[in-house]
């Protein structure tokens, strides 16, 4: 560090601090330590601030009925604990156990589709699926239960249609064509289909985030 | 340390100042921000304008189609009229499969609609098979239904000899067959509420190319059936067809006739759908194929136009001597 003799400037630049407390040796380095590791401190405040936010105890939430425990399981194979249906738009909260502190984490939802957005069709009737989500706007799975589409048997009903969504990033523009497959001949129903998917993860996302900032 | 190290020092401190950036970038709860999904709102936006420019691909081919469809029926035009069937089966059929079909009787029987700003194009081939049968008939079925194209097309490919006429008094009858399909399914729909039995009655899903072998079966043996019989399907067996008749009874325009054609049989013989009985049409055979109408308006061939001219064609003028040609 430089030397610098008081005489030249008005302002005391901060290592003189350890001059004038008479600091020698080794407490003039923790002094100095100390100073710099206040740079450092948001970092902490920011960990420990997540943490709080994210980690609670299993006592506080109420648990799904357990017949409904292994198809959120089917859906969300990478959670442990599953909240109840819960909200205005009525989801399950799924939760993974903290190996830490015992605490749960929350990792994702699980939630019917047709019943975060009822005012969605497609083209003879809503359809209802099971989807679920990741805090990090990932689809875990999709899972179509009923719908009537005329159009459906080889449209939306195969396999490799619902496959097309495990890992999918929410932030997708879920367009037939573009980053989704599907078959012609039954456009109302496929685009319906997405629609409803691409509606629903993103409410479901914009409300946790706005949940999120409103407890910060 | 310290002291010796100031650079050290310096570099440590400006470290702890892009700590927290650092930190929320690995591992951290959530890489989702409020912001991604806002910069995509626009995506999500439900206003009429930016609905409509998603669906400008859909709807500008479909345009054209209609455009073409009615230029070719106004024209009179044969070769604008096979262009229509070609783009009919291409387009409407097999890239599309946009086809009116029983589907679509039973949810207007159910009273459940595809949602309009979402589906412009399928609420304009709607539109326009509904409005074109109450000003001409079963116009849908001549020029816009990719099935009836296809059949047509395939009458024009094939040699005639393989034809079968059915005589006029099984023709009549087994015309009426169709109606019976159409309650039947109507009937059924309104009992059980599934509307999968589609699948036996019409061959419309032949364009999505997806269907179980028993039904590829039972179109094959109707596409050979149309060989024979030309237009098999949609004279005696089409539930649209025969729906789409009735409301031809409602229909504004209707092909002229002279006097004459209670006796001529020209046009009777012409008509490949059985739809012409001495004097009159009958508005739900007609599909407004126009090869009646194009006869009508030839003058070389309608019995009306040649005894109309007669009268002019037998006096014949005398052609004058040009005066240097020598008399003799």
């Amino acid at each position: 560090m430089l030397r610098l003799h008081h005489s030249q400037f008005r302002f005391v630049p901060r290592y003189v601090i350890t001059d004038q407390l008479k600091l020698n040796g080794s407490a003039v380095f923790i002094v100095r330590l100390l100073i710099i590791s206040v740079f450092f401190l948001p970092v902490l405040d920011v960990r420990h601030a997540a943490r709080a936010a994210d980690t609670i105890a299993r006592s506080e939430i109420t648990e799904a009925a357990p017949g409904e425990i292994a198809e959120l399981k089917e859906m969300f194979p990478a959670a442990d604990v599953f909240g109840e249906k819960s909200g205005q738009r009525p989801h399950y909260r799924a939760y993974k156990v903290d190996p830490a502190t015992g605490g749960l984490v929350l990792a994702g939802f699980v939630f019917r589709a047709d019943e975060v957005e009822p005012d969605e069709f497609a083209y003879a009737s809503s359809i209802e699926m099971l989807v679920g989500l990741t805090v990090d706007g990932k689809i875990t799975k999709i899972k179509i239960l009923r719908h009537i589409e005329p159009f459906g048997y080889f449209s939306i009903d195969p396999p490799e249609f619902s496959a097309q969504f495990a890992g999918k990033s929410i932030l997708d523009s879920f367009e037939a064509g573009y980053d989704v497959d599907a078959v012609t001949g039954a456009t109302i129903t496929v685009d319906g289909t997405l629609r409803v998917i691409r509606k629903s993860t993103r409410a479901i996302a914009r409300q946790y985030l706005r949940e999120q900032k409103g407890e910060k | 340390m310290l002291r010796r190290c100031p650079v050290a020092v310096t570099a440590l401190a400006s470290f702890g100042l892009f700590a927290p950036y650092a930190s929320a970038q690995d591992g951290a709860p959530q890489a989702l921000s409020l912001d991604d999904l806002d910069a995509l709102e626009s995506q999500d936006s439900t206003s009429l304008l930016d609905l409509t420019a998603a669906q400008v691909v859909e709807l500008i081919p479909l345009l054209l189609f209609f455009t073409l469809a009615f230029v070719s029926f106004f024209k009179k035009n044969t070769y604008l009229k096979y262009a229509t069937l070609v783009y009919a089966v291409v387009y409407m059929g097999l890239m599309k499969a946009n086809l009116v079909s029983l589907v679509h009787v039973f949810r207007i029987l159910d009273g459940s609609f595809p949602i309009l700003k979402y589906s412009m194009p399928w609420y304009l081939l709607m539109a326009v098979a509904i409005i074109s049968t109450f000003l001409w008939g079963r116009f849908y079925c001549g020029r816009i239904c990719a099935f009836g194209a296809l059949t047509q097309l395939m009458d024009r490919v094939l040699p005639k000899r393989l034809r079968v006429e059915i005589p006029a008094r099984y023709d009549r009858k087994a015309a009426a067959l169709k109606y019976v399909i159409l309650t039947g399914a109507v009937g059924y729909f309104l009992l059980t509420n599934d509307p999968y039995i589609y699948k036996y009655i019409e061959p419309f899903w032949m364009f999505t190319l997806s269907g179980s072998t028993v039904m590829w079966i039972m179109l094959a043996a109707l596409l050979l059936l149309t060989v024979f019989v030309r237009n098999f399907y949609c004279r005696y067996l089409c539930s649209v067809g025969a729906l789409l008749g009735l409301m031809s009874f409602a229909s504004v325009f209707r092909i002229k006739r002279w006097s004459l054609c209670n006796s001529c049989k020209l046009c009777e013989r012409a008509c490949e759908w059985g739809a012409i009985k001495g004097p009159k049409i009958s508005v739900t055979e007609c599909v407004r194929c126009d090869d009646c109408e194009i006869l009508y308006n030839d003058k070389e061939r309608c019995a009306h136009w040649l005894l109309a001219t007669r009268a002019e064609r037998r006096i014949k003028p005398i052609p004058a001597v040009p005066p240097s040609t020598p008399i003799c």
